[in-house]
C-alpha cells in the first residue's frame, strides 16, 4: 500500500500529528503525509516537521513532517494579500479589488497563513496552482494506491484551498480520494484586535465551506468524512476549547483522533456502500473509550497499545535515568562495576562489539537510543493522556502498571525494574550481523522491541 | 619489622589455604630447639619472659598432657581455622555481592566495598575469638613454655587483623577479578 494523506492548514496538520503518533504506536502503518500551509515557522509546523528530534527527517513515522506552501512563498515573499494583485499604477485594479475583498482581508500577510479567510486562500492559490512548486509536491501521488486528504472546511488555508487542491490532484492520480474534512472544533476568544479570527467568522465560514463542499467538491471525492463539535455536549472527551490570539501552538483534541479513525473507516465504508459520499460519526456518550477499544489497522486495541506503550515508557524511562546510566557505563570503563543487572542488554553489546575498547561508546549509543525511544512514546502517551481522562485510559486491576508505576518511586534504587528487565530479556540477546553490523541503536530498538512485545501479550 | 613483613606475607598465605605456621617459628629466637618435645611440660613454672606474663591455667587444662608436637599441631589447627573463617567470610559475602549486582541498587563500589568490609569483619572477628578453638590451644597458649609455638598468640587483635582482616580481603578481591575474567 501506498497511501498518502495531505494536510492542509493548521487542522490539517492537527490531524497529521495524531496520525503521527498513532503510527509511532503502531495503530495505523504505510502512510506519507504532504503537509501544505503558507506558513511553516510557528510552533505546530515546526512540531510536525520533528514531533522529537530523533523523528525528524526520513525517520517521521509519516515519512516526511516538513509543512510546504501550496505556492511559491518564496516568490510572493512577505506582500500583503492586496499588494500581490494589485498594481498601485492601475487605479482600476484597486477598484476592483476593493469591491471583493475588505480591507481586513487586503492586509493579510499571506506567507503567516490565511487567517480563517478562505476566499483569500482561494484566490492565492488559483494563482500559483498551476506552478512548479505545488505540482512537483503533488507529482508523487501518480504511485498512490490511496490518498486522503484532511483540513478544515472553516478556516482560511483548508477552505480556501481544498476545492482546487483536489481538482489539483486528479491530475496525478485517478483512483479513490477520500476526505477528512474538520467542522468547527474550537471556539476562539472574541477578544481579538481587528482582522482577528472571532466566533462569527467561524460560524460564517462554516455556513459558506459546508455549502460550498456539498455543491461542488463532493463529486470529486470517493467518499467523505465531516466531523465537528459544536460544543453543545461537554463530557469527560468532548470538552469544548477555546482559543486565544496568537494561538500557534497544538491543540490535542478527541476530535483529531476521531479524524484519524476516518483512515481505517472509510475505505471500509465506501467498500460496503459505494453509494455514500459523506459520513458523519457518533461519539458514544455511554462509551467514551470506544475509540480506544476499537481495533486499529495492527489489530490491536489502541488501550492496548497504549497501555504497552506506557509499560514500555515506565522500563526504558527507568533505564535513562542518570545513576542507571553511569552504572551501565562505568561497567566498560572500570573493573569495579557489574553487567548482571543488566547481563543480557550487556550481552547483547558484547555480541555486537567484539572490541572491548569500543563498548563503552557503544554502550553510549545505546542509552541515547533508548533515552531517544523514550521521548517518541512520551509524545504518544502524553497525547493520549490529554485527550482522555486517566481512568478511561487505565485498566482496572493492571497488576504490572501498578507494580511499575509504584516500583519508580525509588527511581534508581528500584531493584524490581532491573529483575522485570532481566526477565524480559533474558535468551534475547541480538546476535551479531555479518551482513550489516547492527548499530547501538539497533540493539536498543532490539531490546525496546521486546519490552513493547513483552507488555502487549501481559 | 622484618618479622612483621614475614607474618603479613605468611598470613595472607595462610588465608590461601597454604599452612605454613611453622615457618614463622623458624624466626622466633624464643622457639624450643629440636628434640624439645621430649621435655616434659611444666606447667605450675613461672613465665620466662616478664613482659609476658602467663594467664593463670584454665581449669579444663587440668590434666591435659601438652608437648610441642601437640601445640604445634594447634598452632596449625589455629591457621587452618581462620583460613576456614576467611574462606567462609569471603563465600558468604561474594554471594551478598553478586545478590547485590543482580539487584542494580547503589553503586558499582558501594557493591563491591560493602560486602568486602563485611567480609573482613566477620573474618575478623572469627579469627580474634575463634570460637571453635581446642582445649589444647588453650593449654598451650597459657602455658608458658608452649606459648611461642602459637602464631600471634598474644593478642587477639593482631590476629584478627593479621590473619582474618588482611587475608579475607585479598581473597575476596582475587575472586571477584577471578569472576569478572572469566565474564569478559
Amino acid at each position: 500500500m501506498n497511501r498518502y494523506v495531505i494536510s492542509v492548514g493548521g487542522t490539517g496538520q492537527h490531524v497529521a500529528l495524531a496520525l503521527t503518533r498513532l503510527v509511532r504506536a503502531g495503530a495505523l502503518e504505510g502512510l506519507k503525509l504532504i503537509a501544505l500551509d503558507p506558513d511553516n515557522e510557528t510552533r505546530l509546523p515546526q512540531l510536525l516537521r520533528a514531533p522529537t528530534p530523533s523523528l525528524s527527517g526520513a525517520k517521521h513515522p509519516l515519512q516526511d513532517g516538513v509543512v510546504k506552501a501550496p505556492f511559491d512563498i518564496a516568490r510572493l515573499g512577505q506582500k500583503s494579500f492586496e499588494q500581490l494583485f494589485v498594481d498601485p499604477d492601475h487605479p482600476k485594479e484597486q477598484e476592483l479589488f476593493q469591491c471583493l475583498f475588505d480591507a481586513d482581508e487586503a492586509s493579510i500577510a499571506i506567507h503567516k497563513g490565511m487567517y480563517g479567510t478562505p476566499c483569500v486562500g482561494a484566490t492565492v492559490f488559483a494563482e500559483g496552482a498551476n506552478g512548479d512548486l505545488i505540482q512537483n509536491l503533488l507529482r508523487p501521488l501518480s504511485s498512490a494506491t490511496q490518498v486522503f486528504v484532511c483540513g478544515s472546511v472553516v478556516g482560511g488555508t483548508g477552505a480556501g484551498i481544498m476545492h482546487k487542491l483536489i481538482g489539483e490532484i486528479r491530475r496525478y492520480y485517478t483512483h479513490e480520494i477520500f476526505g477528512i474534512f474538520m467542522l468547527p472544533w474550537f471556539d476562539v476568544s472574541a477578544t481579538g484586535g481587528k482582522g482577528a479570527i472571532t466566533p462569527a467568522t467561524i460560524t460564517r465560514n462554516a455556513s459558506h465551506g459546508v455549502k460550498y463542499f456539498y455543491e461542488h467538491t463532493i463529486p470529486n471525492l470517493t467518499a467523505s468524512l465531516l466531523i465537528g463539535y459544536p460544543g453543545t455536549t461537554q463530557s469527560a472527551v468532548l470538552k469544548k476549547l477555546t482559543l486565544g490570539e496568537g494561538n500557534m501552538g497544538e491543540n490535542p483534541h478527541y476530535l483529531h483522533l476521531a479524524a484519524a479513525r476516518g483512515i481505517v473507516e472509510l475505505p471500509a465504508a465506501h467498500t460496503a456502500n459505494r453509494g455514500v459520499k459523506a459520513y458523519g460519526m457518533v461519539h458514544d456518550l455511554r462509551n467514551e473509550g470506544w475509540l480506544l477499544d476499537a481495533a486499529w489497522e495492527s489489530g490491536v486495541p489502541l488501550r492496548k497499545l497504549l497501555r504497552a506503550l506506557r509499560v514500555q515508557h515506565n522500563l526504558v524511562s527507568f533505564l535513562v535515568l542518570p545513576e542507571n546510566r553511569n552504572k551501565i557505563l562505568s561497567y566498560y570503563t572500570s573493573w569495579l562495576g557489574s553487567s548482571d543487572f543488566f547481563a543480557p542488554l550487556d550481552g547483547s553489546i558484547k555480541l555486537n562489539v567484539t572490541d572491548k575498547k569500543m563498548r563503552h561508546s557503544f554502550a553510549e549509543h545505546v542509552l541515547d537510543r533508548f533515552a531517544e525511544i523514550k521521548e517518541e512514546v512520551e509524545l504518544c502517551v502524553n497525547w493520549a493522556q490529554k485527550i482522555f481522562p486517566v481512568e478511561l485510559i487505565d485498566q482496572s486491576d493492571d497488576a504490572l502498571m501498578k507494580e511499575l508505576s509504584d516500583a519508580f518511586m525509588k527511581r534508581a534504587e528500584s531493584a524490581g525494574h532491573w529483575k522485570r528487565l532481566q526477565a524480559i530479556w533474558k535468551g534475547r540477546e541480538l546476535p551479531a550481523n555479518p551482513d550489516k553490523p547492527n548499530t547501538g541503536a539497533d540493539v536498543a530498538e532490539h531490546h525496546a522491541q521486546i519490552i513493547l512485545d513483552y507488555a502487549l501479550g501481559n | 619489622m622484618r618479622g612483621f613483613r614475614t607474618i603479613v606475607g605468611l598470613s595472607l598465605l595462610v588465608a590461601l589455604g597454604a599452612g605454613v605456621g611453622h615457618a614463622a617459628n623458624d624466626d622466633d629466637p624464643f622457639a624450643p630447639k629440636a628434640g624439645a618435645s621430649d621435655q616434659p611440660p611444666n606447667p605450675g613454672a613461672a613465665p620466662s619472659s616478664p613482659t609476658a606474663p602467663a594467664a593463670p591455667l584454665p581449669p579444663e587444662c587440668n590434666g591435659v598432657n601438652l608437648t610441642e608436637d601437640i601445640c604445634q599441631q594447634s598452632n596449625n589447627g589455629l591457621l587452618a581455622k581462620t583460613a576456614g573463617y576467611a574462606v567462609l567470610a569471603v563465600l558468604l559475602f561474594t554471594i551478598l555481592r553478586m545478590w547485590w549486582n543482580r539487584r542494580g541498587t547503589s553503586s558499582a563500589p558501594v557493591r563491591f566495598i560493602t560486602p568486602m568490609l563485611l567480609a573482613g569483619a566477620g573474618a575478623g572477628t572469627l579469627s580474634g575469638l575463634d570460637p571453635l578453638r581446642s582445649v589444647h590451644l588453650k593449654c598451650c597458649i597459657a602455658n608458658h613454655d608452649f606459648v611461642t609455638k602459637v602464631l600471634l598468640q598474644d593478642s587477639e587483635v593482631a590476629r584478627a587483623v593479621l590473619l582474618g582482616v588482611l587475608p579475607a580481603f585479598a581473597l575476596f578481591f582475587v575472586v571477584a577479578v577471578l569472576e569478572k575474567l572469566l565474564k569478559r
